[in-house]
């Protein structure tokens, strides 16, 4: 049942409301956690034991941890274990087809090896994201920043909250676990922010991101039928689809939690004004990166390993290659960790050392662009070198996306390398576009649907508030600019027949 | 301020003269210090101040002003 | 914005507003809808649209189900050889949800004595909340046609492609090409296995059960002769379905040796759906079904003249395409001898 859906958005979350609101404060968690529960139910059926046993594995880890009090070593092993076996179930449920496939190329053509065969995996909706959630409350009570929480529900709540199952924001238990169970009535204001929001993420989801996915499904699953132009066609259109679906749907989470008192964090942060790869992964998934770098970075950058070879680089060869060692060392886990989670493929793998790649010249080239700036007196925030590193940043992240679409690592490398092939521009205009299931009138709304968000993330950008700045407008003005948006979803949207619902993208990893 | 706060200032400055440290008291949540610049940062105080920065230390508070880099210092120090 | 500072008044004031104007929407777009009803993104509604134009109680059989009905039974032969009064409501990939619309559409001015339902809707599943999903927007839609209409913004952009609707083919199709079916002759073979049908389907199928007995209106199942949508798991099904409720099930497949389905010229696409040729020799069976029904012939009322006209180019129109496809398979089976032959 994802967010987009109509049984979710007419049924599930209203009836829930209506039944937190009329329940007594002290129930309210409850409820929560059931429609949680069912909510899993009904995506997930029976593996549903997934969560369970994990929200139990969890809470009885932290509390055992509470208990070890000062013994380290018995703490040690706690969350080696409790994370270990979270990563292990992880592992084995996304991984093992992956790895069967490995061994079975390897091994292949040698005599009297026979293929091992795959398994039919059930993997629980959006377990790549409460394991996460999960670790990282694990590693908090571990290094004592946070106190185990006795309450089993808030820890289940906090792993199973219902807008949050399919595809995040990967939560920290400080920024959302009290929240969860204050148990404050819903207000209007809130259902009015939460209705808005849930709007405003329908209209990228159903308007924009539905329709490009059918060109998008049609490129990536016909690769070889296509060069020249349309490669970077393939790339642009995939990385808007997916930015319009999942910041859409994060709309739609954040929406839905907000109407319960719950602010979960943001996502994205107006990504395409990125100016560098790495200020794009800050924009980015932001909720990923961010648990990346607590649990991931930060633990190498001052684990023994790094502080050695600090102590060791900086008497050999100074400051400067003793940070892109230290770069490197805390790098490269974090990226790898990146691409592997988001499933068993090559093409993920390489898309993470692809921007651990670009991360290392960032930090390798860093002096050589501070002289650039300094000698040749231009100035770095100059509107040009500005729209510049945008632009070149934006050439990073489409580039990325088309591997990270591709239907496997070489499909990638195949479509990459036909796009200098027979460049053919005119195919953007002479009709091939609209050969490929979306008519003149999609492309209309791909476009204007696109500009729109544009302007509304470059108001973002400039903070300006577009609601504050409505609620001073007259009635007629914030009445048609609502009423603008309601039926600008209800007739663009790519629904009906000639649609195909598309499911969301992210609930997928 | 004290010896150690003007010695992480100096640190500071060494890696980037533009900004006054003293006065900031959001250098994280305003993302003057980004990760790639803590990397150095942890080493040069670590070698500086002859102080074990582990894991655990790693949340903005602690990074968010001279201050409290300061009393996270003398802390480790202990 | 801050909710509180807003008066009731204007909230409410902003919820009719929005009402009207959803209203008034539905209303235009229903008007425009109706003005290019032939355009191929109207052409499933355009079925339920023609339902509702029928002159309201003189349909006596009303056919329900996806492009298996309205390639199989044929209104106007039943005419001529029996002067009943059959409509097919079908369109193509019908859902049970939909099924159930076009049933109710036909009860709002029809007085049916039977309904036949063609069965294969019934195993056509999405996950339950799919359907619920279906259902819920087939229940909005029906309250707010823009949610049905609100695609047809693009003819502002795109010149729309409408060919003339066929007001007059009582809901059937013909279907004038010919693709051998070329599988294996015994598709229905004995096995005492069921294909399941879904949770939600089956909510459906009892709500059409429960109307039509409500009506007294006699339910009839039956499937459409098609090697590639049935076999014996879904006969099973069927007829353990239809004794549970105690209906008439009528499987064309166990039949059509009696039937004397053809399958090198009597399917329109290798034993999916039917052509003219094949469509005319199940309904021709289908008519030996109704008269033990007792009907009334109608042939002999004047107010009924309009069908006897429509009947009559429809004959013409059938013979030709009936020959027509009789020669392409001569002309089929002679390059299959001629190839055989070195």
């Amino acid at each position: 049942m994802g967010y987009n859906t109509l049984p979710y958005l007419m049924l599930f979350l209203p009836l829930s409301l209506i039944v937190y609101q009329v329940s007594g404060r002290k129930f309210r968690k409850y409820v929560l956690l059931i429609f949680s529960w069912i909510y899993f139910f009904l995506c997930s059926r029976e593996l549903i034991l997934y969560l369970l046993l994990t929200s139990a594995g969890v809470w009885l880890a932290g509390l055992a941890m509470d208990r070890a009090g000062n013994r380290k070593h018995l703490k040690t092993f706690l969350v080696v274990v409790s994370a270990g076996g979270l990563f292990g179930i992880l592992l084995y449920l996304k991984y093992t087809n992956f790895f069967i496939n490995t061994v079975n190329v390897a091994m292949a053509g040698k005599s009297g090896w026979t293929a091992i065969p795959f398994r039919h995996m059930l993997i629980p909706i959006g377990i790549s994201f409460y394991t996460l959630e999960a670790v990282g409350y694990l590693l908090e009570v571990y290094w004592g920043r946070l106190e185990a929480d006795r309450s089993f529900g808030r820890v289940a709540l906090f792993l199973g909250f219902f807008p949050q199952t399919m595809e995040g924001p990967i939560a920290r238990y400080q920024d959302t676990a009290l929240q969860l169970t204050a148990g404050n009535p819903v207000t209007e204001q809130q259902v009015f922010d939460g209705v808005t929001r849930i709007l405003w993420g329908m209209f990228k989801k159903i308007v924009i991101a539905d329709r490009l996915s059918v060109i998008v499904t049609e490129l990536y699953h016909n690769h070889s039928a296509y060069d020249g132009v349309m490669i970077p066609v393939a790339a642009v259109s995939y990385a808007l689809q997916l930015y319009m679906e999942f910041s859409g749907v994060m709309d739609i989470v954040i929406g839905s939690a907000g109407m319960f008192g719950v602010q979960l964090p943001e996502n994205f942060r107006q990504p395409f004004f990125s100016q560098s790869a790495s200020e794009f992964w800050r924009r980015w998934h932001i909720s990923l990166g961010i648990w990346l770098k607590t649990y991931v970075f930060y633990p190498v950058t001052t684990s023994d390993l790094t502080m050695k070879w600090n102590r060791f680089a900086r008497k050999k060869f100074g400051k400067y290659i003793t940070k892109i060692g230290t770069s490197f060392l805390a790098l490269t886990p974090v990226w790898l960790f990146n691409g592997l989670w988001h499933g068993a493929s090559w093409n993920y793998i390489f898309y993470g050392i692809y921007y651990l790649v670009l991360l290392m010249l960032e930090v390798v080239l860093e002096p050589a662009k501070k002289a650039f700036y300094k000698h040749t007196g231009f100035q770095k925030d100059g509107r040009f070198w500005t729209c510049f590193r945008i632009l070149r940043t934006w050439l990073i992240i489409f580039t990325g996306e088309l591997f990270f679409r591709a239907e496997g690592f070489r499909a990638g490398l195949s479509m990459f390398r036909s796009g200098f092939h027979n460049f053919g521009i005119q195919r953007l205009w002479d009709g091939t576009l609209l050969k490929m299931g979306l008519d003149k009138a999609d492309w209309v709304a791909i476009l204007g649907g696109i500009a729109v968000v544009f302007v509304a993330d470059l108001l973002k950008e400039k903070r300006i508030e577009v609601k504050a700045a409505l609620a001073k407008r007259s009635l007629p003005v914030r009445w048609a600019a609502f009423y603008a948006l309601i039926f600008a979803v209800l007739i663009f949207g790519a629904y009906g027949p000639g649609y195909r619902q598309v499911d969301l993208i992210y609930a997928g990893f | 301020m004290s010896e150690i706060e003007s010695k992480i200032n100096e640190i500071l400055m060494e890696q980037d003269d533009s900004v006054n440290y003293e006065e900031e008291k959001h250098l994280i949540d305003d993302r003057i210090l980004d990760s790639f610049a803590i990397i150095s940062l942890i080493s040069d105080l670590e070698e500086e101040f002859d102080v074990r920065i582990n894991a655990v230390e790693m949340v903005p508070e602690n990074f968010n002003s001279i201050k409290a880099m300061a009393a996270m210092i003398q802390r480790l120090q202990g | 914005m801050d909710i509180k500072k807003i008066s009731i008044k204007e909230k409410i004031g902003f919820a009719v507003g929005l009402i009207v104007l959803l209203l008034l929407g539905s209303f235009l777009l229903n008007v425009y809808a109706m003005k290019v009803l032939g355009s191929s993104s109207l052409k499933r509604h355009a079925a339920v649209v023609k339902l509702e134009k029928e002159k309201a109680d003189t349909i006596d059989v009303l056919t329900i189900g996806d492009s298996e009905s309205y390639t199989s039974i044929s209104p106007l032969q039943i005419w001529k050889d029996t002067g009943y009064t059959v409509f097919v409501g079908g369109q193509s990939g019908q859902t049970m949800n939909e099924m159930l619309t076009m049933l109710e559409t036909g009860l709002e001015t029809q007085k049916p004595k039977v309904v036949l339902m063609e069965t294969n809707a019934l195993f056509r599943s999405g996950k339950d909340l799919d359907q619920l999903q279906d259902l819920v927007a087939t229940r909005t839609a029906s309250v707010f046609p823009i949610f049905q209409y609100h695609n047809l913004w693009k003819n502002v952009i795109i010149k729309p492609n409408i060919e003339p609707v066929q007001m007059n083919d009582k809901g059937f199709e013909i279907r004038r090409g010919i693709r051998p079916y070329k599988g294996t002759a015994d598709y229905m073979q004995e096995t005492s296995e069921e294909t399941p049908i879904s949770w939600m389907n089956q909510r459906i199928f009892d709500r059409i059960v429960d109307l039509c007995r409500e009506r007294g209106i006699r339910l009839v199942l039956y499937s459409a002769p098609s090697p590639v949508n049935y076999n014996m798991k879904k006969h099973n099904r069927l007829e353990r379905l239809a004794s549970e409720n105690k209906l008439l099930y009528v499987d064309m497949n166990l039949k059509r040796k009696e039937i004397g389905i053809d399958w090198s010229r009597d399917t329109l696409d290798g034993g999916d759906h039917l052509n003219i040729s094949g469509a005319e020799k199940t309904t021709a069976y289908m008519e030996s079904v109704l008269k033990t029904f007792g009907l009334t012939d109608h042939r002999k009322d004047a107010s009924f003249q309009e069908w006897e006209e429509l009947s009559l180019t429809y004959q013409k129109q059938a013979a030709r395409y009936t020959k027509e496809i009789r020669k392409k398979n001569a002309a089929v089976t002679l390059t299959a001898v001629q190839s055989v032959i070195p």
